[in-house]
């Protein structure tokens, strides 16, 4: 459903006039119901790819297709959680919620139905007229998310959305996404650089490096679902596949060490 | 019993406390009147008088030529009405070129130097371009509270974080959704601080303009009017009205403003 063909970013540095190639020569397919992690350290053009996908930028070469259609700017059909809380100070929390529906021209009782419908699935019915700044940091990327799923986009792009969280709230959104996902199969990309997080959510990780290498590997996991966490000193599946991620990702990439 | 004292004195503190600006105010006003009288031998007026002269215009009696009624409201609506003509443009003006950069990049030099125009200096202007009377004022006034309401709404709508417009466009909305209800309320604390700014602006340029540009009534009217009949008590009722409107303007439009919308949404003035 998503193909990337040959696609590089280069930013110009506003001091030296050069260009920073941010990624390079990338290919990637996007399979229907694919849950796909971003997997590198910082500056290895993971968001970059997340934002060109988005169509928040526009590729300096390459092309990206959506469902056989280019991609030209942002729409509702991908959804994006952004890293930090990108919900709008200025509404509540319901009002959130039913911005993407207002512009889809959804009717006001049919609008406020599906966004207390979509609330409740995050468990945050409740807090419906909070405003976003009074909800903590967990509650808030939930809010995010049911903005994006209840326009029940096709494919939902995920910038690193629980990395500035606990562990122990990271781990419930992380469990809440999965369960949300296998309800209504849809496609994921979600970029992240955690090894253990990756291991835990995706169907496949690819593994990107700053450029010129651009994609290192891609790693598709078949552990059946619901996964174990338990990959301390434990044997389990897991535990393979996070020390094989990290072997290929050391073999450049240098992951940083999941706590 | 001293936990009783300290309950009953505690709310005695806090009003004295609430009041000494105000105490410190009127005692150095007495103290110069009594001062420049003995010195100069000239009648300054002191805070009785002033107080006294204030009672009797609250009655109806005429202060130069008209009320203090009549005084005050002509100048209230001749600032109300040019400042709400000048955030009106202010704000449109602020929202359009902060969102086009090659309206900000032609336009804002020049309102920037508007900005270092002392309000005064429009009078020649205004009495050329209108004549003497109410049209030169408004000019005057809206000219002055233009530059900083559209200067700081331009800056306001450039520091709206760009990922609040991306969330925006990725939910669908349009460019007339994002201009009202991302652009402006995400502005919102610098388009208040931005039009507090003007208000008091205004004001000051009012109270000016009506000294010169001879408006006939108004309380800088009366203030340079009351010089010719040596009514000085009387310049200083104006004085005295002139603070307490800008006070009340501050406290009562400013004030529940801010607390309605900036406060609420979690942000301070002048943040995002």
């Amino acid at each position: 459903m998503l193909e990337i063909h040959g696609v590089s970013k280069y930013y110009e540095d506003a001091d030296s006039r050069r260009r920073i190639p941010a990624l390079s020569n990338l290919n990637l397919r996007v399979n229907e119901g694919e849950f796909v992690c971003l997997l590198g350290t910082s500056g290895c053009g993971k968001s970059t790819l997340l934002n060109l996908i988005a169509g928040f930028i526009k590729p300096s070469l390459g092309r990206l297709f959506f469902q056989n259609r280019p991609i030209t700017g942002p729409g509702q059909e991908r959804g994006v959680v952004f890293q930090e809380s990108t919900l709008f100070p200025w509404l509540t929390v319901l009002q959130n919620v039913e911005f993407g529906l207002k512009n889809k021209g959804v009717s006001k009782n049919a609008r406020r139905l599906k966004a207390l419908q979509s609330l409740e699935q995050v468990g945050l019915k409740a807090y419906r007229d909070a405003r976003p700044h009074s909800l903590s940091g967990g509650m808030r990327q939930r809010v995010a998310l049911a903005r994006v799923w209840v326009l029940e986009p096709p494919l939902l792009l995920m910038d690193e959305p629980f990395s500035a969280l606990d562990e122990n709230i990271r781990e419930r959104l992380q469990d809440e996404l999965i369960r949300l996902w296998q309800a209504e199969t849809k496609t994921i990309v979600f970029v992240t650089h955690n090894v253990n997080e990756a291991a835990y959510l995706a169907d496949r990780v690819v593994i990107l490096k700053a450029p010129p290498q651009s994609l290192v590997a891609q790693v598709t996991i078949s552990l059946s679902r619901p996964r174990s966490r338990s990959c301390g000193g434990n044997y389990c599946g897991c535990h393979r596949i996070v020390s094989g991620l990290r072997t290929k990702g050391d073999a450049g990439v240098g992951l940083e060490n999941p706590s | 019993m001293p936990k009783r004292d300290q309950t009953i004195l505690r709310p005695v503190i806090k009003m004295v406390v609430a009041v000494s600006p105000l105490i410190l105010v009127l005692l150095a006003w007495q103290g110069v009147a009594t001062i420049v009288t003995i010195w100069r031998s000239v009648p300054f007026p002191t805070p009785f008088e002033t107080a006294a002269r204030f009672g009797k215009a609250i009655g109806g009696a005429i202060l130069v030529d008209h009320t203090l009624y009549r005084h005050t409201l002509d100048s209230l609506t001749r600032w109300v009405l040019s400042f709400l003509t000048a955030s009106l443009i202010g704000v449109s003006f602020g929202l359009t070129a902060g969102w086009w950069p090659v309206l900000e990049k032609k336009t804002m030099p020049i309102v920037h130097i508007l900005q270092f125009v002392p309000g005064l200096a429009w009078i020649p202007v205004a009495i050329l371009l209108f004549g003497v009377g109410e049209k030169a004022t408004f000019f005057m006034i809206a000219v002055t509270a233009f530059a900083p309401v559209a200067i700081n709404v331009v800056s306001g709508v450039k520091r709206v974080d760009v990922v609040y417009l991306r969330a925006a466009r990725m939910l669908g909305a349009d460019q007339k959704t994002i201009f009202l209800k991302v652009l402006l309320p995400g502005a919102l604390p610098q388009i208040l601080s931005g039009l507090r700014i003007g208000l008091g602006n205004g004001w000051r340029v009012l109270v000016a303009a009506e000294m010169v540009v001879g408006t006939g009534t108004g309380l800088g009217y009366a203030i340079v009017q009351s010089r010719w009949t040596l009514d000085y008590t009387s310049a200083f009722v104006c004085i005295v009205v002139i603070c307490l409107v800008g006070l009340a303007a501050e406290r009562l439009v400013f004030f529940p403003l801010e607390r309605k919308t900036v406060e609420r949404w979690g942000l301070s003035r002048g943040e995002m």
